[in-house]
């Protein structure tokens, strides 16, 4: 891959109460792209998500986005949209009042916006339910709206079609694809090896902490 | 500049949201206060002419400094108020800092801003709390006896200002039973949002419930629960000399230390 990375991990490692969590990262992830992790559970992906994100800082080692590094330049990516574990939504708040009351934070978008992600992902924005009605799947649909609808530049999602019936993993298997030619950098993590290989420009293997493989897919040079 | 409004924004996310999370628990409690003040004041009725300020001091009271433990009377009442309102506001911060905290710190790019808002929301919650309190207790004894009254009442006379050591009127005494409250569980519940930086929600309640609940026992000015402790401050006690000039300047003082000192624990804490 040529061009500057926009997303770079440099041999990161984390050590939480010593226990060795991730040890010796290194990434190169650029726009345009979905990244696919693939691992058990235990194996380190939401954890090298979190740290990603900066929610969790590394032991050793530095992560750049934009060529801003984590920790010293910036706190947080500027404009990451993350899912991991559904989000606290209020049961008594309708599934655009809970994104209304998230998105008011950076008052970045309008209502129109929130609305058209709820509609992205398949749910009825106008939906006068409250989020207690909502199953499980249109949860999982409501978190990946969270995700998405501030437009961010790196989009982070865990597990996103955990939940979901085929049709709903058809969705948002297009609604990814919609955005990845947007240019957006998007990282997955599944243990769905065919859904991964059919959104995925490049896999990551994650074992004990670790990137064991990393492979391209469709002729993409890893 | 966003700072100052990505906060203003956070706080009022915080009073939005806690409001609907925790609205059923608060109404709960509101409505124990209410039975609670229903039964005093029918209790205290029967002995007295008495008024509002009658029925909440004996509600909101402790029991006094002790001298050995075979007189020691447990301040039953306090420790609920006490102990709920600790309960009440913890609920909501360990759920947001628990299951929000990913999602609102990465949109305001600021941890410490976060926890900023949780300390001012803090304020806001438990100073709206006691005054609900005092608001519910107000209105429920005025409707069961009768009158709503700031006055000085017979009961009042015969059997609270012969023990006040300083002169003070009804609604000064109110006042400081108020703020004695809204401080004591301001430090407590920010000495929790301390400890769970640490420890498991469920332990810290418990370090904190202790702490009040050594307060009944050992009589030190320097424990935080104390200076909701009505009966230990001057006015009935001018032995031990416990000011609310002492008990307020201490409160705060102690407030700002815990909440410098969440705020450094937090912005170094990984959000797992």
């Amino acid at each position: 891959m040529t061009g500057t990375a926009f997303l770079e991990a440099n041999h990161v490692s984390k050590q939480i109460k010593k226990e060795q969590i991730l040890t010796d990262i290194d990434l190169s992830l650029h726009k345009g792209k979905i990244y696919g992790f693939r691992g058990k559970n235990g194996s380190g992906k939401t954890m090298l998500f979190r740290l990603l994100c900066g929610l969790i800082r590394a032991s050793k080692g530095s992560v750049n986005v934009d060529g801003k590094t984590l920790g010293e330049d910036i706190s947080f990516p500027p404009s990451v949209g993350v899912l991991i574990e559904y989000p606290g939504f209020l049961n008594g708040y309708t599934g655009f009042k809970n994104l209304k009351l998230l998105a008011e934070i950076n008052k970045i978008i309008d209502d129109e916006k929130i609305k058209q992600s709820i509609g992205m992902v398949g749910l009825d924005p106008d939906d006068k339910r409250k989020y207690r009605k909502y199953s499980l799947g249109m949860k999982q649909r409501l978190g990946i709206a969270q995700a998405i609808m501030e437009e961010p530049e790196l989009i982070i999602l865990d597990e996103p079609t955990n939940a979901l019936d085929s049709d709903g993993v058809e969705e948002i298997k297009k609604v990814l694809l919609d955005l990845k030619a947007d240019g957006k950098c998007i990282l997955i993590a599944s243990h769905d090896k065919e859904e991964l290989d059919y959104l995925s420009d490049e896999i990551f293997m994650m074992e004990n902490g670790k990137i064991v493989d990393h492979y391209a897919l469709e002729g993409d040079s890893a | 500049m966003r700072k100052r409004l990505v906060f203003t924004r956070l706080l009022y996310r915080d009073i939005a949201y806690s409001f609907s999370y925790s609205k059923i628990k608060y109404g709960i409690f509101f409505i124990l206060t209410a039975l609670l003040a229903a039964g005093k004041a029918l209790q205290l009725q029967e002995i007295d002419s008495a008024g509002s300020v009658d029925v909440l001091y004996f509600m909101l009271k402790d029991e006094g400094y002790f001298l050995n433990l075979d007189n020691y009377q447990v301040p039953v009442d306090w420790i609920f108020f006490q102990t709920v309102a600790l309960f009440l506001l913890s609920d909501y911060y360990v759920h947001d800092l628990g299951r929000n905290a990913l999602y609102v710190t990465i949109r305001s790019s600021s941890k410490a801003t976060f926890l900023l808002a949780k300390l001012f929301w803090l304020i806001l919650q438990t100073a709206a709390l006691f005054v609900g309190v005092f608001l519910v207790g107000f209105c429920v004894t005025g409707l069961v006896l009768g009158h709503f009254s700031l006055e000085v009442t017979p009961f009042y006379q015969h059997h609270i200002m012969p023990m006040l050591q300083l002169d003070r009127s009804p609604l000064q005494l109110m006042a400081q039973l108020l703020i004695g409250y809204i401080v004591t569980t301001l430090v407590l519940s920010t000495a929790q949002l301390l400890l769970v930086q640490f420890l498991d929600p469920v332990v810290s309640f418990l370090i904190v419930v202790l702490l009040l609940g050594i307060s009944t026992i050992v009589d030190s000015r320097w424990l935080p629960a104390i200076h909701s402790m009505i009966l230990r401050q001057e006015i009935f006690d001018l032995e031990h000399a416990l000011s609310w000039q002492f008990s307020y300047l201490y409160s705060a003082a102690f407030f700002i230390v815990l909440s410098i000192a969440a705020l450094l624990v937090y912005r170094r804490k990984d959000i797992l």
